[in-house]
């Protein structure tokens, strides 16, 4: 083949797969949407440090300077930049709310694979236990959680992976009990296999696909919650940029006229959301 | 019935204790030392000695759990830090503010919601079956603390359309007689109507910001259960007896898609009850969010966990009687089954 024709199949071979990408994109996009919004934010996570400047940095001479070509998103009562607070707030918000999707869905269908799985005396304690743990709204268990744990970012983590992960128990727990009377589990069993070995090599990877999707989901209420949390003064505190933070912080100015303290951060925590929620949407099923 | 009744008791009493246990081995037993955290980081040995003698932390924990317990069951959620009075009573003179803001948003996140889903489920992949996918993804994507003060912003700030957001009332103004302590019932039934919109103006703008955060799973559920009974077999059948499509939709759909709608109320009132905290303190309303917010504040765990026993044991009596609905409306579902709150 000379080097003109493999050029030329090159060229093809890949405008097929810009084709097969457009296809994509044309049949979903709401999670297009979304996907962009999350590359654009995990972008600004990255990279966004690099090129703004101290997060804390006060100027009470430029204090709550309205929006400009220099300053972006303007400043707020201590003169810090809030264009250059929101963009470090990026990589702290995106973590969070993917951290905490993770460790829910991680530990949720640990549990629920084994309460399925092995049903008996474990699957009943752990059905009462989640039964328990929902009985609370997922945002007053981890207010309280924190208000006693104290206030860091791991224990908002923590707390509120603990009042969604319950969710991630039921879904996978079902499924495996649906799994385990699959002619794999017996074929398993009978090529040898320990129980624990069906359950978590076998049982396991076959049980998670609603996990997944109920994680994008979660991913943006967890950011929610946290940024909620925030703005009440749990969690996260101030002077640290964290999006909620900067709504809790300029709410007072905005009430009284300086709108870009509070509006711009807000905007983006939103936004964030929407990016997690278009994808879930999108894996849920979309228009079924 | 009367068996399912005998279980949904048992299942329901288990759940409550174990709320109670949960909220114990949470203030009690996570924090380490539980006097530190009552007494503040500040405090010296003595004032440490005082408070483990006022709260009982020095008897051993299986002591300490009962005389909580049993507390709890004489309607006793302890004795707030900061006020000095009791926590219970504290909170139920503010429920009536709470509910409401939230008996309204409710109402409205139904209204809204149940006929958007329906119409979606109805032309199903068409320009307003979108716009309501969109509305949910938008609604469920909400800050809520965002969109107050957005709302506060643009009709209190701006068009100055609806009165400062401090509490129930204007600061002129004196509430009704108490009867149901949801004052806009009580303006009307005391024949107050000019009263009563006072008071619905003072109401607007925070059942708006919670209905928008409500408004999100009742869209979603109605418009998914909605699809799955109009692809159902009976109403094939239906269709292929030449019944009106409108007939389908309103008279069999809709009555089979009731029962999602229900459940759709039991995690809305979830919503509701968390959402307060958030909506309570951006409009200075003085219910039990509100409540739980200034207690976080003054570091008052006795009233925050109040709070919290108080929501746990509403959410789930709340659910004990749509588990009931539920059976009534379907005898043929068995007892259990919760979706997210």
């Amino acid at each position: 083949m000379s080097a003109e024709a493999a050029a030329v199949t090159g060229t093809t071979a890949s405008r097929t797969n810009l084709r097969s990408l457009w296809g994509v994109v044309r049949e979903h996009p709401m999670a297009t949407v979304g996907v962009l919004l999350l590359v654009l934010f995990a972008l600004a996570a990255l990279l966004g440090p690099l090129f703004v400047g101290d997060p804390l940095k006060t100027n009470p001479a430029h204090a709550l300077e309205a929006p400009s070509g220099h300053r972006l998103f303007g400043t707020d009562r201590y003169g810090r930049d809030v264009f250059t607070r929101a963009v470090v707030a990026a990589r702290l918000d995106l973590v969070v709310g993917i951290v905490i999707a993770g460790l829910a869905t991680a530990v949720g269908s640990l549990i629920g694979v084994a309460a399925g799985y092995f049903g008996g005396a474990f699957d009943e304690i752990v059905m009462r236990v989640t039964d328990i743990v929902l009985a609370f709204p997922g945002f007053v268990l981890a207010l309280i959680l924190v208000a006693v744990l104290g206030d860091s970012v791991p224990n908002v983590v923590v707390a509120v992976a603990i009042a969604y992960t319950p969710y991630f128990i039921r879904l996978t727990r079902a499924r495996a009990l649906a799994e385990r009377e699959r002619e794999y589990v017996d074929a398993a069993a009978l090529a040898g296999n320990r129980r624990w070995q069906i359950a978590y090599r076998h049982v396991l990877p076959n049980s998670l696909s609603p996990a997944f999707t109920q994680a994008a989901l979660v991913a943006g209420w967890a950011v929610l919650d946290v940024a909620g949390l925030a703005f009440l003064g749990i969690g996260i505190q101030p002077p640290r940029a964290e999006w909620g933070v900067m709504v809790a912080e300029g709410a007072n100015d905005f009430l009284t006229g300086a709108w870009w303290t509070a509006l711009f951060p807000g905007a983006l925590i939103v936004l964030l959301a929407m990016g997690f929620q278009l994808i879930g949407d999108d894996l849920q099923g979309g228009e079924k | 019935m009367t068996r399912f009744l005998a279980r949904r008791l048992v299942t329901t009493a288990l759940t409550l204790l174990g709320i109670v246990v949960v909220v114990f081995f949470v203030v009690r037993v996570l924090p380490g030392d539980a006097a530190v955290l009552r007494a503040g980081p500040y405090a010296d040995a003595e004032r440490l000695a005082q408070v483990r003698a006022d709260y009982g932390l020095d008897k051993p924990l299986y002591e300490q759990f009962l005389s909580y317990m049993g507390g709890i069951f004489h309607g006793d959620l302890g004795t707030s830090t900061v006020s000095g009075g009791s926590v219970a009573s504290e909170l139920f003179s503010r429920l009536p503010a709470s509910l409401e803001i939230g008996l309204y948003a409710v109402l409205l996140a139904c209204l809204i919601g149940i006929p958007m889903g329906v119409l979606a489920a109805a032309h199903r992949g068409g320009w307003l079956d979108r716009i309501v996918r969109l509305g949910v993804i938008a609604a469920s994507s909400m800050a809520m603390f965002w969109l107050g003060l957005l709302l506060i912003y643009f009709f209190f700030y701006r068009l100055g359309w609806f009165p400062a957001p401090i509490a129930r009332l204007p600061a002129d103004v004196g509430p009704p007689r108490h009867v149901t302590g949801l004052y806009t019932l009580d303006a009307l039934l005391t024949g107050q109507a000019g009263l009563a919109w006072t008071v619905a103006r003072s109401l607007m703008l925070p059942v708006l910001t919670l209905t928008v955060a409500l408004v999100a799973p009742v869209m979603k559920i109605v418009r998914q259960s909605m699809i799955e009974t109009l692809g159902s077999d009976y109403v094939r059948t239906a269709r292929a007896m030449g019944v009106p499509e409108r007939h389908i939709l309103m008279r069999d759909g809709l009555r089979n898609a009731l029962l999602p709608v229900v459940t759709a109320i039991g995690i809305v009132f979830g919503y509701m009850l968390g959402g307060n905290i958030i909506v309570e303190t951006l409009f200075a309303w003085p219910g039990i969010g509100r409540y739980a917010y200034q207690s976080i504040q003054n570091n008052d765990l006795e009233a925050l966990q109040g709070f919290v026993i108080l929501v746990g044991v509403m959410y789930v009596l709340l659910n004990v009687v749509i588990d009931i609905c539920y059976r009534l409306i379907d005898p043929r579902i068995s007892v259990g089954g919760k979706a997210r709150s």
